[in-house]
């Protein structure tokens, strides 16, 4: 049953995180994400996990939710980790036949992977303290200016409105249409893969075939309320940036000079 | 087809936040032939319960014996889906195949049934909904109206010949013409056919023209379960349950407590009109007779007074 | 005065000009005064569903004209007017909600039209408020009842602030609750705020609380008139296919066994009073 299902990771609260302009969050995860990759010593790593920590302390997300964000790319990060380790050429450190472990490797491996496990960390804290509503809004607002060079920013943001829309209707409709298909003998769980794969045809069409009916009641729905695209359109949802916006910027722009001096100095 | 369900409960996303419990300790029997309504509010269970009979959802507790088939041996659930047809809601959105025969074809396929077997069933079912298969089994199912739809998409469970045939409100959404048609073509299969039929729907003058029985669920639990006119002549009990009572039964209540001498078990409106024409003749109400030629003469009617 | 909304001999050809071509709807005329609750039925491919998307502009008539609140919807400069007037609410409950919140969905119509953002906060709060949702502002649609979420999507539509709302089968996936709670919250509207209602429906019942019926067959309006006229007709509607309500099949057969009742009774207490006479 889909009914618990819930798009996003979005954990509502009132923290100061939480309240901050959403594209204010989505512009400091910005640069923090690509400010993780001018780090080159240990007192930057050190800069950033004091910066992600006082950020989370700040939501108030309980620290396991942000864990559980990392946890699905675990293995890439093992992987990134164990490559290095024996893939940089250095100062042998452990050997085992004619694999050879570089204290060099070790380094740079750990440096990788803890860039990495900041990087998920720290845009899952965006996605747990931002509703998907405000986040395709913010997201829609930040590149209207790119709507001059031809970007689509409101068909864009409408598209991802009604993706996150239907995403659950979607998921509760396909369970629907498989217990149908397996009470007239459809077995999804057996055989090889040839067969499962054959199997999911009386799932997927009538899939499809409703998504298209949904699509094309949707369009007449959105028209029949006065739908016309992005022009001529307002919000209800105003955002506002207030002062807590101008701090948290402030301290991300303090936050990436270190990081700059850090590296260049 | 006998069907046992002994202390059944159902909890959906057990250990997890959204828990939820739809079903609390159901038992239930189905007999051979029967005809039972299923009745209840939205979320009341009744969804759950006909999908642990076919088999789709385990249930956390308790038994489910299907044709002397025991759903808790994982073995035994393919045989139960085949023997048991059911029919959900909007069957019509289960529909893929390029034509009617292909899509009907496609359940007793999965049964593993030669060729000619396959083809003599199909024909059979589209029949028994009333589709022609020579007019229609070649035509797209998406080209058909929206009551030939759903009767081809019937025809595909009955294909399989279920011994017992679950069918979840199968007149929704139709017009009138279309839900009398669904409805007779399953009256039909019970009354010509035998077939042992559960029909879930909250329309509860469809349940009373047609089922034996009827269970009333409420809350994830069987509250009540009895012979048809018995259960709707509760009135008082189903209003509480937060369910409707058929108007012709209303009526008949109303009467009753207005001091007219009526056995208020009618179920149909043929029925309640000549109940209520025999009393007024009896002069119960001052309205009697007024003349002219009577239509309809109480002792020409097959069932007469008493209740089926 | 003029009706909020008529048509003169109103045609609408489904695939005009090509092999396919279905007469969907026949030189109807019909007029829709303001202030009135008006049920249109009809069994499928009877054109109910056609005439109603005439009604906001979702169709043009391909012969003859409608006029709502005196604008001709051909005119492609004030169609967006026409739509705001005349809001619609359709069948399929899920296949109409926009947004992921039941605020930002009801807040899609007056966005469309431009209002500004302060009053779009206030006609929310109203429009939920009339059809009694406004607890439920900041809920997924997703995790609504049938009949909640199309008392949201009326919702949607009032805070357009139409004149007219078009309920194009609304009910028909609605379990009992549901459509209940619909016919409640459109009724309520039609009496308390003056709302225009054109409710197309399936259900001789819900036909029977309107004020008058149109009565659709083969693209045409065969008759027309108050319930209590419209179904003291037996013989002409099951023609159609279409039935009656229970009351009125009961009154049909106790007439025709000779006792005294009105045609065209719809409901249990009137019956019972009836007979208790």
């Amino acid at each position: 049953m889909s009914r618990g299902l819930t798009v996003g990771q979005y954990l509502p609260g009132e923290s100061v995180i939480h309240r901050l302009d959403p594209r204010t969050k989505i512009a400091i995860v910005s640069v923090y994400v690509l400010a993780l990759f001018i780090i080159n010593n240990p007192w930057g790593y050190v800069a950033a996990v004091v910066f992600a920590v006082v950020a989370l302390a700040l939501s108030a997300v309980p620290l396991r939710y942000m864990l559980d964000g990392i946890k699905p790319i675990l293995v890439l990060i093992l992987l990134t980790l164990t490559l290095n380790v024996f893939m940089t050429p250095g100062t042998p450190i452990w050997r085992f036949g004619r694999v050879v472990a570089t204290r060099e490797g070790l380094i740079t491996g750990g440096f990788l992977a803890f860039r990495l496990i900041l990087l998920i960390a720290v845009t899952s804290l965006l996605t747990l303290t931002t509703s998907p509503v405000a986040l395709t809004d913010g997201l829609e607002r930040l590149l209207k200016p790119f709507a001059r060079l031809g970007l689509p920013a409101h068909e864009l943001a409408m598209m991802m409105t009604i993706a996150l829309r239907f995403i659950p209707t979607l998921l509760e409709e396909a369970e629907k249409i498989m217990k149908a298909q397996m009470a007239r003998g459809t077995d999804f769980e057996s055989g090889n893969l040839v067969r499962r794969t054959k199997a999911l045809i009386p799932l997927l069409v009538p899939l499809f075939i409703s998504s298209f009916r949904r699509a094309d009641e949707l369009a007449m729905a959105m028209e029949a309320r006065g739908y016309h695209g992005g022009a001529g359109r307002t919000r209800f949802r105003q955002l506002r940036v207030g002062p807590a916006d101008y701090v948290a910027g402030a301290v991300t722009a303090v936050f990436v000079a270190g990081l700059v001096y850090l590296r260049f100095r | 087809m006998p069907v046992t369900v002994g202390g059944v409960s159902h909890t959906y996303l057990e250990k997890t936040p959204f828990e939820a419990r739809a079903l609390v300790d159901v038992s239930l029997e189905v007999a051979d032939g029967e005809f039972v309504g299923i009745i209840g509010p939205t979320g009341s269970g009744k969804s759950t319960l006909i999908q642990i009979i076919d088999g789709l959802i385990r249930p956390t507790a308790g038994r489910v014996v299907v044709d002397g088939l025991d759903l808790s041996v994982k073995a035994n659930l393919r045989e139960v889906r085949r023997r048991v047809g059911l029919i959900f809601q909007y069957p019509e959105h289960q529909l893929f195949e390029e034509t009617v025969t292909a899509d009907v074809a496609f359940g007793p396929k999965n049964l593993g049934l030669p060729e000619g077997e396959v083809a003599e069933r199909v024909r059979e079912a589209l029949r028994l909904v009333g589709l022609d298969p020579d007019r229609i089994g070649p035509r797209s199912p998406f080209a058909l109206s929206g009551g030939q739809m759903r009767r081809a998409a019937i025809a595909g469970v009955l294909a399989m010949r279920p011994r017992l045939l679950i069918l979840d409100e199968p007149a929704a959404g139709l017009d009138p013409r279309g839900r009398e048609e669904i409805l007779g073509y399953v009256r039909r299969l019970h009354k010509d056919l035998r077939q042992t039929v559960v029909l879930v729907s909250h329309h509860m003058e469809d349940v009373a023209r047609l089922a034996d029985r009827v269970v009333v669920m409420h809350r994830g639990k069987v509250v009540m379960d009895g012979p048809t006119a018995e259960v709707f002549t509760a009135g008082d009990r189903l209003r509480e349950l937060g369910l409707r009572v058929p108007a012709v039964t209303e009526l008949m209540l109303r009467l009753k407590e207005r001091g007219w001498p009526l056995a208020t078990d009618a179920l149909t409106i043929e029925e309640a009109a000549r109940r209520i024409i025999a009393a007024a003749r009896a002069g119960a109400g001052r309205s009697g007779p007024a003349g002219g030629a009577p239509d309809e003469r109480p002792g020409e009617s097959p069932t007469g007074g008493g209740h089926r | 005065m003029a009706a909020l909304i008529s048509t003169e001999g109103l045609g609408h050809l489904y695939n005009q000009g090509q092999p396919n071509e279905v007469a969907a709807l026949v030189d109807v005329d019909v007029a829709i005064e303001g202030g009135e609750f008006i049920a249109v039925v009809g069994p499928n491919g009877s054109g109910k569903s056609t005439l109603a998307k005439h009604f906001n502009a979702l169709l043009l008539p391909t012969s003859g004209r409608v006029l709502v609140g005196g604008i001709d919807t051909r005119d492609q400069a004030r169609m967006w007017e026409v739509r705001r007037m005349a809001g619609m609410v359709f069948q399929n409950p899920d296949n109409q909600i926009v947004a992921t919140t039941v605020e930002e969905d009801v807040a899609f119509g007056p966005e469309n039209l431009g209002v500004p953002p302060a009053d779009i906060g206030t006609r929310i709060e109203q429009a939920l408020r009339w059809v009694g949702m406004l607890e439920h502002r900041r809920h997924a649609p997703h995790l609504l009842s049938g009949g909640q979420k199309q008392r949201v999507a009326i919702a949607g539509v009032l805070a357009m602030k139409p004149r007219c709302l078009i309920l194009d089968e609304a009910t028909a996936m609605l379990d009992p609750v549901g459509r209940d709670e619909v016919m409640a919250t459109v009724k309520w509207l039609n009496r308390e705020e003056g709302l225009t209602v054109v409710h197309i429906t399936h259900f001789m019942d819900e036909a029977a609380e309107a004020d008058r019926v149109l009565v659709m067959d083969r693209g045409q309006v065969r008759f027309a008139g108050a319930p209590r006229e419209v179904f003291s007709r037996p013989t002409e509607l099951r023609q159609i296919g279409l039935d009656l309500p229970a009351m009125a099949e009961l009154a049909d057969r106790l007439r025709r066994a000779g006792l005294e009742v009105p045609a065209g009774v719809t409901s249990v207490e009137e019956m019972v009073d009836l007979l208790c006479r």
